[in-house]
């Protein structure tokens, strides 16, 4: 490529300024490398020594990096949409009886995954779907879970109600949720893996599934209590999409 | 009872609102309690009816749960 080089050029007291030196370093307004590899050769040596806030293009994979000091940092383009797994959110909610969180799902992905890290669940959890800020009472949730506890809890399910039952008993824990469709004119389906303990002593780990019957599209989910109204949880969360493609 | 606070955090804004329930909601929220309150009620009965009853077949034979068990299994 034209703007591609393998040195950035160094100059010594009373060294001839070539206009080859010139435009290779005036041309390119930032180094330009064929890839990380040519890159790391051309710092150091007779070359400029590499030092923090030394920025540079890479042709194998049209970024624009900084270095920080200690490692090369892509400042972008930032990940096309169809690269994986993207971050959408985090937050942490104290002390609630629920916590929602809207504006969340759109059509740039089809499914999500939100994982929950709980300091006090308070016991069982449920999770409710929205949407533009309303939390939906239509009692069209089917779910079941399976549960290996201490002293042992079987599994429940139900039909035709308002939310999904996600984590049974748990004090301190994670939940990992997936999320098939929720922002999609079909059903919303998750699944869910949660793990934990009761009062610090006792372990329980469970799965569960549930299907929304109907072909809303959402935009938010509610992480509720049990004792909703009352009750206290305390978890952070992330939300993260899933490429389509 | 006491009421706890909700929150609400919006992805598109960034705007972070903890407020109590209002009456709808409360209403919505004590309603459905005392729904899943009936409803736990209701399934603790038909299973204790159906615990009686395998109890009278058990008395019936003159075998414990236990032995019963060991039958089946």
């Amino acid at each position: 490529m034209a703007n591609t080089q393998t040195t950035v050029p160094k100059f010594t007291t009373l060294e001839v300024l070539t206009s080859a030196a010139q435009n290779l370093t005036a041309g390119t307004g930032c180094p330009v490398f064929a890839n990380a590899t040519t890159r790391n050769a051309a710092f150091g040596g007779a070359n400029k020594v590499l030092a923090e806030g030394q920025i540079c293009y890479l042709e194998s994979t049209n970024v624009v990096q900084l270095y920080d000091g200690a490692a090369w940092q892509t400042v972008g383009p930032a990940p096309a949409a169809s690269s994986g797994l993207t971050f959408i959110t985090s937050g942490t909610f104290s002390a609630v009886s629920q916590g929602t969180v809207t504006a969340c799902f759109n059509s740039t992905y089809d499914n999500y995954k939100v994982i929950l890290d709980g300091t006090n669940f308070g016991g069982d959890l449920y999770l409710i779907f929205g949407a533009g800020g309303t939390i939906s009472t239509a009692t069209n949730t089917d779910w079941a879970t399976t549960n290996s506890i201490s002293g042992g809890v079987a599994g429940v399910s139900a039909v035709n109600q308002s939310k999904a039952l996600i984590q049974r008993n748990a004090i301190l824990g994670t939940i990992n949720i997936e999320i098939v469709g929720p922002n999609l004119a079909q059903e919303t389906k998750h699944s869910v893996i949660s793990a934990g303990c009761i009062s610090g002593t006792s372990g329980i780990s469970g799965t569960s599934g549930a299907v929304v019957k109907n072909s809303t599209q959402f935009t938010d989910f509610t992480i509720r209590s049990d004792a909703h109204p009352s009750g206290s949880i305390t978890f952070s969360y992330r939300v993260y999409g899933y490429a389509n493609s | 009872m006491n009421i706890s606070q909700i929150e609400i955090h919006d992805v598109i804004s960034g705007e972070i609102v903890r407020r109590d329930l209002n009456e709808t909601e409360l209403a919505d929220a004590q309603a459905e309690k005392a729904q899943a309150e009936k409803d736990a009620k209701a399934k603790a009965k038909t299973e204790q009816v159906l615990a009686d009853k395998r109890q009278t077949i058990l008395d019936r034979l003159g075998i414990t749960a236990d032995e019963l068990k060991t039958i089946l299994s």
